[in-house]
């Protein structure tokens, strides 16, 4: 799958919230990381303009916290990590997830087998 | 890219999140994860967070939870609070350079009056106005809340002085 690969609109918004949390989750990471991860995943390009509203709802959560950290000899990076509430709410949120696309696959499956 | 861009975006930004009255701590947040985030990918600001405008609506405001009717409301009260002090202080500097007093209150009173009201008014805009700061470095970002503050302060008394002034060269 290319890493430019272009979703619906409203299918991104329903899972790029888990998807970062569940990044974050991995190990500490970075905005532009998380961006990549999300890349190399399939997702296609997230934008800056819609990841960092995400953290930031995910921080107001409780689901990850932040902290600013010079990097590499490269500029200062905002370093974010899940906390125990979010690796709970990712645990939840992934088998919730599980089930219903296990429903939307079976629901679609008759209606290919079966049409009209 | 150019570091022009990201200073252009960088106030645009600013501006509107100012404008929505996000609070303080979460302006400086986000103004440093643009600068940041661009830093990185070498990326046009605009291209990547969209117009500062529409990027700045996606921050949680005190605005949204107000009904639009309760805005107007508030505005419209900001309004006359301004004009009252406006009005008194003006009419109180007018009526010192003519010793005249102003619907029978001694222009002292008025400037009083019109001082008494305007420092809590000002103090209060300066304090809502907060100060963000760059969370990598501590530094505020644009003005302080003391600088607003000031600026506000400067406005209403230079309102003052160009009365009296104009008072004097009338009289």
């Amino acid at each position: 799958m290319s890493g430019d690969e272009r979703w619906p609109a409203e299918w991104m918004r329903a899972v790029l919230l888990t998807s970062v949390l569940r990044i974050v989750a991995e190990g500490e990471t970075y905005g532009y990381s998380v961006a990549r991860r999300l890349e190399e995943a399939g997702l296609g390009t997230v934008k800056g303009g819609t990841l960092y509203p995400l953290l930031g709802r995910l921080q107001d959560d409780g689901l990850v916290t932040a902290s600013w950290r010079e990097g590499d000899g490269g500029p200062g990076r905002k370093f974010f990590v899940a906390t125990p509430a979010g690796q709970e709410a990712l645990r939840e949120r992934t088998e919730r997830w599980h089930a219903f696309t296990a429903r939307v696959d079976a629901l679609l499956q008759t209606t290919t087998e079966d049409p009209r | 890219m150019t570091t022009k861009d990201v200073r252009t975006y960088r106030q645009e930004l600013l501006g509107a999140l100012r404008l929505r009255r996000v609070d303080a701590d979460r302006i400086g947040e986000a103004v440093a994860e643009v600068e940041a985030h661009v830093a990185e990918t070498g990326e046009d600001p605009r291209e990547a967070f969209g117009p500062a405008r529409e990027y700045a609506r996606r921050f949680p405001s005190p605005l949204d939870d107000t009904p639009p009717a309760r805005r107007r409301l508030l505005n419209a009260r900001e309004a006359a609070i301004g004009a009252v002090v406006g009005l008194l202080g003006a009419m109180g500097a007018m009526g010192l350079v003519y010793d005249e007093s102003f619907l029978g209150i001694p222009p002292a009173v008025c400037l009083a009056v019109s001082v008494l009201l305007a420092v809590p008014v000002i103090a209060g805009l300066a304090r809502r106005a907060g100060t963000a700061r760059d969370p990598r470095t501590g530094a505020p970002i644009g003005g302080t809340a003391l600088t607003t503050g000031l600026i506000i302060g400067g406005g209403y008394v230079l309102l003052l002085a160009l009365v009296a002034g104009v008072a004097l060269l009338t009289r």
